[in-house]
């Protein structure tokens, strides 16, 4: 795997516990990736997504108050694709988001760096 | 029938007693009655028929005889067998139809009457009689099952059952429905059965495809949320079954559901606190992957070992404290002093001051961690380390637009601080002013005074909530 996987990449990060954001924000920026945030709630990520538009989105769904999917919706309204990284099941995200990669915490590096490369490279054959 | 016997009035000439010889002989009891009282005493259901000459009731008061024919059950009909007299005919025409009329059940045979006549007509009477004792059996065992299913029906109070015509209005509301559903039968007659339907059922056309399923298999399953009158929800666990004519047409529907809206909700609060404690396993988890990666630059295996085994067992301190319950806090004075007693400190050399406040599970958790670090470095580098060192923790709390704030600080003092010792921006800089911003939006900030460290953190108090939350909408598949 290129070291440079994602770069002129830009990925907003959404992740309510530091260390997590933290290691996410790394991981990504090692590989090229240029970070927006990390950012731990959804009125800052809003804040964000109304300068910039980021390539994509990688989005915890519990922000601190239990599973919330209104950061996840305005994500999409702005028809930026999205992985989810959680803790909870599948069976919790509404069948809206369905088809979004889901990543189960705790991620390696590794599987963070496929799943956005993955999600890049499917907006670049769009 | 046991005891059943045949009455009989002929209280004149011989007839009487030859009359009960030819009943012997043909296998029927009888009973000869000497007079008209008599034969009124007599009556009562066990009397099979009553075979009596006209001249043996002629002239008397059939007043009591009448009104006992009258009164009885539904299923009884006593039959009569009426022998004429040789009264003059206008003397008894009109007496002998009235005499008919009053007695209803009644044979009446033309003196001289051969024998084969009255003993197949007594034989016909009590043979009839013999079917009415049947039907009365039959009408028992009716009764005492339609008491039976009206007690179920009264006090199965947990259940609502109904019954709708054809078109699926109700025709029929138990006291069950009333009990479940809050309205009474008088409220609910003629209305649609979807009535009890949530709105958004109604909308999506439950109704009408549950009964096209019951048309279609003869019934259908109703398990789900219904609407109360008071606006609540009821969860129903039951069915719809199609009720057919002889013809093959429907009738109407009977619907059946057992009120288990306590079982519902203790299965979805169920499922969300599992979701909850997933999620909470899988984030404590990657918490734990994070700290290993987090050690302090330069520190020996040994020494990062050390920290790191402190680190962990102070996030499954405030992990015990957060999951005793819903809706548990930690309250701060408890959380200082118990990091401070892990690290043996002399309580004369400490002073710990404030307000009384519980912290939310996520300031316990990041204070827990940060006071930590500052009990661990205090013993390893400064005011535990050495017998003049003192620490001073205080905090209150400040309104800061309109938000209360925690302003917490922690002051050493008595530590010699060496010119070249070096603060590491270590896990504990980090967690204390990168963290604590992140996390609580708040500031942390960490100097080195003359006299020894000095921290400050400050952050907005939010309302404890528990991370076990139950009573968020469950997980879509759960739902129904």
């Amino acid at each position: 795997m290129s070291s440079m996987l994602l770069a002129g990449r830009s990925v907003l990060v959404i992740e309510d516990d530091y260390y997590l954001a933290d290691d996410a924000r790394q991981t990504l920026e090692d590989a090229g990736a240029s970070v927006l945030g990390p950012v731990s709630s959804m009125e800052d990520a809003l804040g964000l997504l109304d300068q910039t538009s980021p390539d994509c989105a990688l989005v915890d769904i519990n922000l601190g108050a239990g599973p919330s999917f209104a950061s996840a919706q305005a994500i999409r309204s702005r028809n930026i694709p999205l992985i989810f990284l959680t803790g909870y099941d599948a069976s919790t995200i509404p069948s809206e988001f369905a088809d979004a990669p889901r990543l189960q915490k705790p991620v390696e590096a590794r599987k963070l760096l496929a799943a956005v490369a993955a999600l890049v490279a499917s907006l670049d054959r769009r | 029938m046991d005891g059943g016997t045949v009455l009989i009035l002929a209280p004149v000439g011989r007839d009487g007693p030859a009359t009960a010889d030819l009943l012997a002989r043909i296998g029927i009891t009888a009973t000869i009655c000497a007079d008209h009282a008599t034969l009124v005493d007599r009556l009562s259901a066990d009397c099979l028929a009553v075979v009596a000459t006209e001249e043996g009731l002629f002239g008397r008061d059939l007043a009591p005889l009448t009104a006992w024919v009258r009164n009885q059950p539904a299923w009884s009909d006593l039959p009569f067998v009426i022998l004429t007299s040789h009264l003059p005919q206008r003397r008894v025409a009109v007496w002998r139809t009235e005499l008919v009329a009053s007695l209803h059940n009644v044979t009446l045979l033309e003196r001289p009457v051969q024998v084969i006549t009255l003993t197949s007509s007594i034989r016909a009477a009590v043979r009839a009689r013999n079917r009415q004792y049947e039907l009365q059996a039959l009408l028992g065992e009716l009764e005492t099952g339609n008491e039976r299913l009206r007690l179920i029906a009264e006090n199965a109070s947990d259940y609502a059952i109904m019954f709708s015509d054809a078109e699926d209005n109700i025709v029929s509301w138990l006291p069950g429905a009333a009990a479940v559903f809050g309205w009474d039968q008088q409220e609910m007659l003629g209305k649609p059965a979807s009535t009890i339907f949530t709105p958004e059922d109604r909308a999506k056309g439950v109704p009408e495809q549950e009964l096209s399923r019951a048309r279609a298999d003869g019934e259908a399953p109703n398990t789900r949320w219904h609407v109360r009158k008071d606006g609540g929800l009821v969860f129903l666990d039951g069915k719809t079954v199609a009720l057919r004519n002889v013809d093959g047409t429907i009738r109407g529907f009977l619907k059946i559901g057992q009120d288990v809206t306590e079982r519902q909700r203790n299965e979805e609060r169920q499922a969300v606190l599992l979701a909850e404690l997933q999620h909470r396993v899988r984030n404590v988890l990657a918490m734990v992957g994070s700290l290993v990666n987090r050690g302090d630059s330069g520190s020996t295996t040994r020494e990062f070992r050390e920290r790191l085994g402190g680190r962990i067992a102070a996030l499954a301190r405030t992990q015990a404290l957060l999951t005793r319950g819903a809706g548990v806090g930690v309250d701060l004075e408890s959380l200082i002093h118990d990091e401070l007693l892990s690290q043996a400190a002399d309580a004369a050399r400490v002073t710990i001051g404030g307000p009384r406040l519980t912290l939310a599970p996520k300031a316990a958790e990041v204070l827990t961690l940060a006071i930590h670090e500052l009990a661990t470095n205090a013993a390893k580098y400064g005011a535990l380390r050495v017998p003049t060192g003192r620490i001073a923790s205080r905090w209150k709390v400040e309104p800061v637009n309109g938000q209360s704030w925690l302003e917490l600080d922690w002051q050493e003092s008595g530590v010699e601080i060496a010119p070249q010792q070096n603060r590491r921006k270590g896990f504990g800089t980090e967690l204390i002013t990168r963290r604590v911003p992140y996390e609580l939006k708040g500031r942390g900030a960490l100097d080195l005074d003359a006299g020894g460290l000095r921290c400050h953190i400050a952050f907005p108090l939010k309302a404890g909530e528990s991370i076990l939350q139950t009573d968020r909408p469950p997980p879509p598949r759960q739902r129904r």
